[in-house]
């Protein structure tokens, strides 16, 4: 599903690098993996996360979310969505 | 035939039911988590009874216009991204809808097809629409700056244009023209609205409309449309819900056929 979180990296069959784990998986990179003939993933709800795995999420997330609003936060509506996302995604 | 408001529900059906494609999209739509019914509508006549002659008429509206561009490619465009971005922002704007007393269908719809001159763009135009893909990577800009910058335009007027060729309600031909200026003169709050779900959904990354940045949020929308945040806030939850049960709205078929095609 689009949305989801890689738990482990994503390799071919020549054991080359495709996407590193962390990576939130949207239509665009499933399509990428379905191209490529990859046909198991594994996702973080799939495995026990550890504070290792969490912190990678974390990170992702905030990361994420800087790059969209990378021009628009010097607003303060848009910090305010920015952080209302931010929460909301941690959260979940 | 929409525009005028007053349809009778058994025209209405007969027009549906002469277009097999679009009658089973309506009951593919109106079968779906999205409008909650736990028993199975089979016919068009249950679709109309169940829904209301007011919910149908947008569904068919969603139904026709997605259908009348599954057929067409840009290999530049990721259509299923676009779909799943335009579609989630109709829901956000059907959510939030709620809490600023506007229609919630006709909220819907707007957000559904704010953004449908990006894609008359990429379809129909393919290389101003790739002029406009580079000047927008070139320049770290959005698409909308992008478009004004290479055609002195953008797709707003020709989401409205084409809306006003499709005798959509002047509501909706309005929200899809000035959802990047709602704060401009006489404009009226379903364009506010439509603003803020665009600018949620890109928050929240639901699909793509051709965009990596998010555009600022115009000041004193939130007020004029009787928005908080803690509305915001507590709407999340109900749109990425109803979100994933939304896609019914584009085929499966499309979307793999689409996402072979690439994306933005």
């Amino acid at each position: 599903m689009p949305g989801s979180i890689l738990a482990y990296d994503v390799l071919d069959s020549r054991e080359n690098l495709l996407m590193k784990a962390g990576l939130k998986l949207t239509v665009q990179s499933l399509a990428i993996l379905e191209r490529k003939n990859i046909s198991h993933i594994h996702i973080v709800d799939d495995v026990i996360q550890t504070p290792e795995q969490l912190e990678i999420i974390k990170k992702t997330i905030e990361e994420s979310l800087a790059f969209r609003f990378r021009k628009s936060s010097s607003s303060p509506e848009m910090r305010k969505l920015q952080s209302i996302l931010l929460a909301y995604q941690l959260e979940k | 035939m929409i525009e005028k408001g007053n349809v009778d529900l058994t025209v209405l059906m007969n027009k549906i039911g002469q277009d097999q494609a679009l009658a089973a999209r309506v009951l593919k739509v109106a079968n779906s988590p999205f409008y909650g019914f736990s028993r199975n509508i089979a016919s068009l006549k249950d679709a109309g009874i169940m829904l209301g002659i007011h919910t149908l008429q947008h569904i068919v509206t969603a139904a026709g216009i997605i259908g009348h561009f599954s057929t067409e490619r840009n290999l530049n465009f990721s259509h299923a991204a676009f779909w799943q971005h335009s579609i989630g922002t109709g829901i956000c704007a059907k959510v939030l809808a709620r809490h600023s007393a506007l229609d919630q269908e006709t909220a819907f719809t707007a957000g559904l097809l704010h953004d449908i001159g990006k894609l008359v763009l990429a379809v129909h135009f393919p290389n101003d629409f790739l002029r406009i893909l580079e000047y927008r990577d070139e320049h770290d800009c959005l698409l909308k700056d992008a478009e004004k910058a290479v055609l002195d335009f953008d797709h707003s007027i020709i989401g409205a244009k084409i809306t006003e060729h499709w005798k959509l309600p002047d509501l909706i031909i309005s929200s899809i023209r000035y959802h990047h200026t709602p704060d401009a003169e006489s404009v009226l709050p379903l364009a506010g609205l439509v603003h803020i779900a665009d600018i949620i959904c890109r928050g929240m990354e639901i699909g793509n409309g051709g965009d990596t940045l998010i555009p600022v949020i115009s000041s004193g929308v939130m007020e004029d449309l009787g928005l908080d945040w803690d509305a915001v806030k507590n709407s999340l939850p109900e749109i990425e819900k109803l979100n994933a049960s939304a896609n019914v709205l584009v085929e499966q078929d499309d979307i793999n056929t689409f996402d072979k095609c690439g994306g933005v």
